[in-house]
């Protein structure tokens, strides 16, 4: 596939950025969203252009490294899915692909497609924790927890589902990308493994 | 030029005598403790915030230390901990199966071939109970029965059922725990948090480990920081293959740097293969993703009995089908142990057997259990894993059986380390994945989370307790000599990596690596491949530093230069783990020497000769290094073929 690129490039937080288009070619369907960007930074470094700056770690889903916005979607256009684990095939021979970083007044950007989630850490550090230091714990099964309860997806779990009612509710959403647009949910509503139906 | 010398052999590792089910307490009661006052006024460093840093750096600073934590990614809560699917053992014996303390002993003893040291693993057993009602009083949602009781499922290598489990997210699950722990201590000021720092340097003052020089991967400001211990969670290395299942960060930069300083790095050689990922699908590549072990419960390995038979799976009945774990291992069938299930994956490929468009490839068929339990069973027990296979793949696994291949999963080596965990640098302490301890020749599945949490929650905070009390240690600051030559020696690599300014990327020269590694010290090693995988190594990291092209500069966001640090560390280890798995003539777990099988293909160990842990000593860049030999002693289970027949 013959791909045109148009990629946010912003050198530091107080430079005012501009999108930047870039061509690639030869793209395979089999490639990952990321993978469609090493191609792209292998070229740039080669040439002697600074490379596009992404966040990503597990390349599976899991980690929440990877927050894009991809032609305007959070992760892109399939539903459930971290940019990560994102593939080509998803795309059209001659599309043209817009490329952002995942920018909110919290989370200004770093450079290029990286910003600074650091509020979210923080709000955690406020508060969103169970107080169980090392040691203390009792017998794990003193206190049962319904099936339906537990199985719950992370994102769906009732407040008091995992943990027992005396103790304050578990809070951190189970994946970290910035926090989207609907109020409503708590954590990313797209991670691939957090969010199955299970 | 010797490929190594021999030193001395390694005569104490601090474990206490006596029957081996009471030596952790009285270790625990012979070790010194520190009073709560002098505590504050004690730091330690903590790199690393996965399952075993993030546990060590919380509880710590709920003693009352000053913990200061680092990590490389954003936040703490993504180290590659977070990645784990399958679950963590623990000998809770919910189940009545005859499951005990003892019984997960023996399992790791003897699943890791006979290469660990049984005081260790014996902790490891009886550590683990308490981990799963520290998780569980943290919220951690891990599977339940109907009644509320918690589930367990089965992993290879053992005959009860005792992993627990968060559906396929158990590592996130658990690090979420980990990382509220250690997120509360932040708030309350104990430990001071540095996500986007990597360590790129040890500090050592009169012999002991006393501070890190790290680089802000933000700003690419170099800092140096200064400790009364350190201790490294850093992970494991297979990342040195290029290609594995772990996140793209992982890196041997922390270890690697201590090792050069003086740590002995153990068994660099014992690396685990897993034999269920999603096989390569081009040159694109840039990782692989694990289908977690636990399919192994349900799914069913084969490939065509004829060679070169190219129906579809659908087309391919029963009586043409090679069910080869069932057939060669009946009473393990699909669950035999990682070495196991990957080599004889990799023998029916060799035969010619292999399915797929590149023939690297094995069926892991759920058409059975579809049958027997219902296409919502199947959904409720792995449905986000076929979800994500399916989405890499673009094919449906309810339909299609999955296609697999091993890939590097886990490195068995890493830094030596006695019974307190501490390194032959006295005050530097290693944890997790990153140490050596525990799984031998070869790991249990479900079992490094284990001893991560173990380490990190339980037995490291007894045992630093016990060095940090032998203090007061001198004050010394930054501007010590050895830290400002520390930090000296950091900025001129940085200088030399961007002054090359070739014409070879990074990544280019990491995939011509990973090959290399792949073929001659992955799955099956040989003295020729071996000794010709030493010359590629060292002529390729000559080019390196003739070729390498790192784009821009050392005071920003980097992360070409990221990489080529650590590519560059890399590149030191393959030498050393191809001269260890070299001179390790025998087979054993991970370590599949093609010289030395039974004549039925199993791998052949030689306790006579080998049961020992080798502990490298390095000299100097380009100098032999040294050999020195811990032996291993077997009172407890004792060593026989490994038989999963
Ligand atoms: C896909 C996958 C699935 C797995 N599933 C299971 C399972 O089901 N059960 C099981 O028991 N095990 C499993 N494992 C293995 C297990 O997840 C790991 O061995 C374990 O989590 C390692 O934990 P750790 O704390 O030692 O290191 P990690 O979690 O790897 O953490 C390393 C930390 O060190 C930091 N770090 C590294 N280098 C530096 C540096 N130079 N400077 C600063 N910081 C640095 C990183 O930022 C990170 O915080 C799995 C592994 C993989 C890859
Ligand atoms: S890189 Fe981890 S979720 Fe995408």
């Amino acid at each position: 596939m013959n791909l045109t690129l148009r990629i946010w490039r912003q050198k530091g937080p107080e430079d005012k950025g501009r999108m930047v288009t870039y061509p690639v070619d030869d793209v395979s369907p089999d490639m990952s969203f990321l993978e469609m960007l090493d191609v792209l930074n292998e070229r740039l470094i080669l040439a002697g252009e600074d490379p596009v700056a992404f966040d990503h770690d597990c390349r599976e889903g899991i980690c929440g490294m990877c927050g894009l916005m991809i032609n305007g979607d959070a992760h892109g256009p399939q539903r459930g899915t971290t940019a990560c684990q994102l593939h080509m095939r998803q795309f059209k021979d001659g599309e043209t692909i817009d490329i952002e970083p995942w920018r909110a007044s919290a989370f200004p950007v770093v450079k290029d497609l990286v910003v600074n989630r650091n509020a979210f850490d923080k709000i955690i550090a406020a508060g969103g924790y169970i107080t169980a230091p090392t040691g203390s714990a009792p017998e794990a099964h003193s206190t049962p927890v319904a099936k339906a309860n537990a199985d719950a997806p992370s994102s769906r779990r009732p407040a008091s589902a995992a943990v027992p009612a005396w103790r304050p509710a578990r809070t951190a959403p189970a994946c970290s990308s910035p926090p989207p647009s609907s109020p409503s949910s708590r954590c990313c509503p797209r991670a691939s493994r957090s969010v199955t139906p299970g | 030029m010797e490929l190594f010398t021999e030193g001395d052999p390694i005569a104490d590792t601090k474990a206490p005598a006596g029957p081996i089910d009471r030596r952790w307490e009285t270790r625990r009661f012979e070790a010194k403790l520190v009073n709560p006052a002098n505590r504050r006024k004690m730091t330690v460093i903590v790199v690393g915030t996965g399952l075993a840093g993030g546990s060590a750096a919380a509880t710590l600073a709920e003693q009352g230390y000053h913990v200061k934590s680092y990590c490389y990614q954003d936040s703490p809560r993504r180290a590659h901990s977070i990645a784990a699917q399958g679950g963590i053992n623990a000998a809770k014996n919910y189940r009545n199966d005859g499951d005990s303390v003892h019984r997960l002993f023996y399992d790791t003893v003897k699943g890791g071939d006979f290469r660990s040291r049984e005081s260790n693993v014996h902790r490891l057993a009886e550590v683990s109970v308490n981990i799963i009602d520290q998780c569980v009083a943290q919220g951690v949602p891990f599977a339940r029965e109907y009644g509320g009781l918690l589930d367990t499922r089965s992993f290879g290598g053992a005959q009860v059922q005792r992993t627990f489990y968060a559906r396929g997210q158990t590592g996130q699950q658990l690090l979420l725990g980990a990382y509220q722990a250690l997120e509360r201590q932040i708030g309350l000021g104990s430990v001071e948090m540095n996500a986007r720092h990597e360590m790129l340097e040890l500090v050592l003052v009169d012999g002991k480990a006393r501070g890190i020089v790290v680089r802000d991967l933000v700003t690419g400001e170099i800092s140096t920081e200064m400790a009364d211990a350190v201790v490294l969670a850093s992970g494991g290395y297979g990342n040195v293959f290029y290609l594995s299942t772990n996140a793209k960060g992982c890196n041997v930069t922390a270890t690697w740097r201590a090792h050069r300083k003086g740590a002995y790095f153990a068994n660099p050689c014992y690396t685990q293969i897993h034999p269920t990922c999603i096989p390569v699908s081009g040159d694109h590549q840039s990782k692989l993703t694990l289908m977690s072990e636990s399919l192994r419960n349900d799914g069913r390995v084969w490939v065509p009995k004829a060679k070169g038979d190219d129906r579809s799976p659908k087309d391919i009945p029963e009586d043409d089908r090679d069910y080869y774990l069932e057939r060669i291992y009946p009473s393990f069938g699909n669950l035999v142990p990682r070495d196991i299930a990957s080599r004889a994956a990799k023998n029916v490929c060799d035969e010619g057997r292999g399915v797929g468009p590149t023939k690297l490839g094995v069926y892991l068929d759920f058409a059975d259990a579809i049958h027997r339990l219902g296409r919502k069973a199947i959904e409720a027990k792995y449905g986000n894993l076929f979800e994500m296979y399916e989405r890499i793949t673009g094919e449906d696994p309810y339909e299609v059986p999955m296609r697999i291949y091993p890939a590097v999963h886990y490195t068995m080596g890493g830094l030596w380390v006695d019974y307190d965990l501490q390194s032959s640098i006295p005050g530097l302490f290693v944890i997790g994945e990153a140490n050596f301890s525990d799984h031998g020749a070869n790991r249990l599945g479900a079992s490094a989370l284990m001893q991560g949490l173990a380490d990190g929650y339980f037995v490291l905070p007894t045992t630093i307790a016990n060095y940090l009390a032998s203090g007061p240690l001198d004050k010394v600051d930054a501007s010590h000599p050895a830290a400002v030559e520390a930090r000296t020696d950091v900025e001129d690599r940085i200088r030399r990596l961007l002054a090359v300014n070739g014409d070879r990327t990074v990544d280019s020269f990491h995939r011509e690596l990973g090959q290399i590694m792949w073929e001659h010290c992955g799955m099956e090693r040989s003295e020729a491949g071996l000794r010709k995988a030493i010359d590629e190594i060292r002529a390729l990291r000559d080019q390196f530093w003739q070729r390498v092209k790192v784009s821009g500069t050392g005071e920003e966001l980097n992360q070409s230069l990221e990489k080529a640090g650590r590519v560059a560390d890399f590149f030191e280890l393959a030498e050393l783990m191809c001269i260890d798995a070299l001179h390790r003539e025998e087979s054993c777990g991970g370590h599949f020497r093609a010289e030395h099988q039974t004549p039925d293909g199993e791998a052949q160990r030689d306790d006579d000769r080998f049961a020992y842990v080798a502990a490298w000593e390095f000299t100097a860049t380009g100098e032999p290094s040294v050999l020195h030999k811990e032996d291993l002693k077997f009172e407890y289970v004792h060593p026989t073929q490994r038989s999963y027949k």
